[in-house]
């Protein structure tokens, strides 16, 4: 026989029904603030977070990552068509268009970065 | 009628139908069935579980625990004080109690508030008893002490 009751973890310090549970073995990272499910059972006390929020938190992170590949990819279909269009003589001469094209790729590369850097926060803060 | 005292918690088990009500008009004492027994009616809400500070059936409670009810009034050392109709920790009960061995059985004046010391200076945790209905009497086969 056990007992379970709604908990919340903040800080390390699991509470249930108002009062913290000292008692409580928490069976997660417990760094980021979590609810869960505190089990008791004879005089032992186990916390379980809901791992829902971290889950949805990570796919968020993954599918920003795809939008953002998506992005990138289009833009190089956009920049090599432009580069296309512009070869239309004997010059070797760069197309007009380079610098900017450029700079939109790079600016799609930093924010693959920055994605990347999100789900690693991500990974340190699991609960 | 038997009944069970475990741990300061009442347990009371109809024999011969009857015996409850009798039991209520005689003692003023009002029981409520739970679960397949009857208890006091204080303990009606007792739940299976307690949270240190967290107050248990109006007292609060000192140790973190899941189990039978007797086992959490065990746990946080509470008994039911039916005089005062309360839940108290055992050791605030200072009533003295007399208990005597009658053949096979111990017999006592009444029924024994649980957290009572006895002329030896044990103090009692429990009980197994019956109610003579004949002779308004309660007969212990069991007593348990601290």
């Amino acid at each position: 026989m056990s007992k379970i009751l709604a908990a919340t973890c903040v800080a390390s310090v699991v509470t249930a029904e108002g009062v913290p549970v000292p008692i409580a073995e928490i069976f997660s990272a417990g760094i980021a603030s979590s609810e869960g499910l505190l089990i008791m059972q004879d005089g032992n006390a186990y916390y379980i977070t809901s791992n829902a929020t971290d889950i949805e938190a990570t796919l968020d992170g993954v599918s920003d990552a795809i939008t953002s590949l998506t992005a990138t990819i289009a833009q190089l279909i956009t920049t090599f068509g432009s580069f296309a269009a512009a070869m239309t003589g004997p010059t070797t001469a760069p197309p007009p268009t380079l610098a900017a094209e450029l700079a939109v790729l790079t600016a799609k590369s930093a924010e693959l970065t920055a994605t990347k850097a999100t789900l690693e926060l991500l990974k340190a803060g699991l609960k | 009628m038997r009944v069970d005292c475990l741990h300061g918690y009442f347990i009371f088990t109809e024999t011969k139908s009857g015996q409850i009500s009798d039991f209520v008009s005689q003692t003023g004492l009002s029981l409520v069935k739970k679960d397949t027994y009857y208890t006091f009616e204080f303990c009606e809400n007792a739940k299976n579980y307690s949270l240190a500070g967290l107050p248990y059936l109006g007292v609060p409670a000192v140790e973190t625990f899941e189990g039978n009810i007797w086992d959490v009034f065990e746990a946080n050392a509470f008994v039911y004080d039916f005089v005062l109709g309360i839940v108290r920790p055992i050791i605030s009960v200072v009533q003295k109690t007399s208990i005597s061995l009658a053949g096979n059985k111990y017999v006592a004046n009444g029924l024994i508030l649980p957290g009572s010391i006895t002329d030896d200076g044990q103090r009692v945790t429990g009980y197994s008893a019956w109610y003579s209905r004949d002779i308004k009497t309660w007969n212990y086969t069991a007593v348990y002490y601290v």
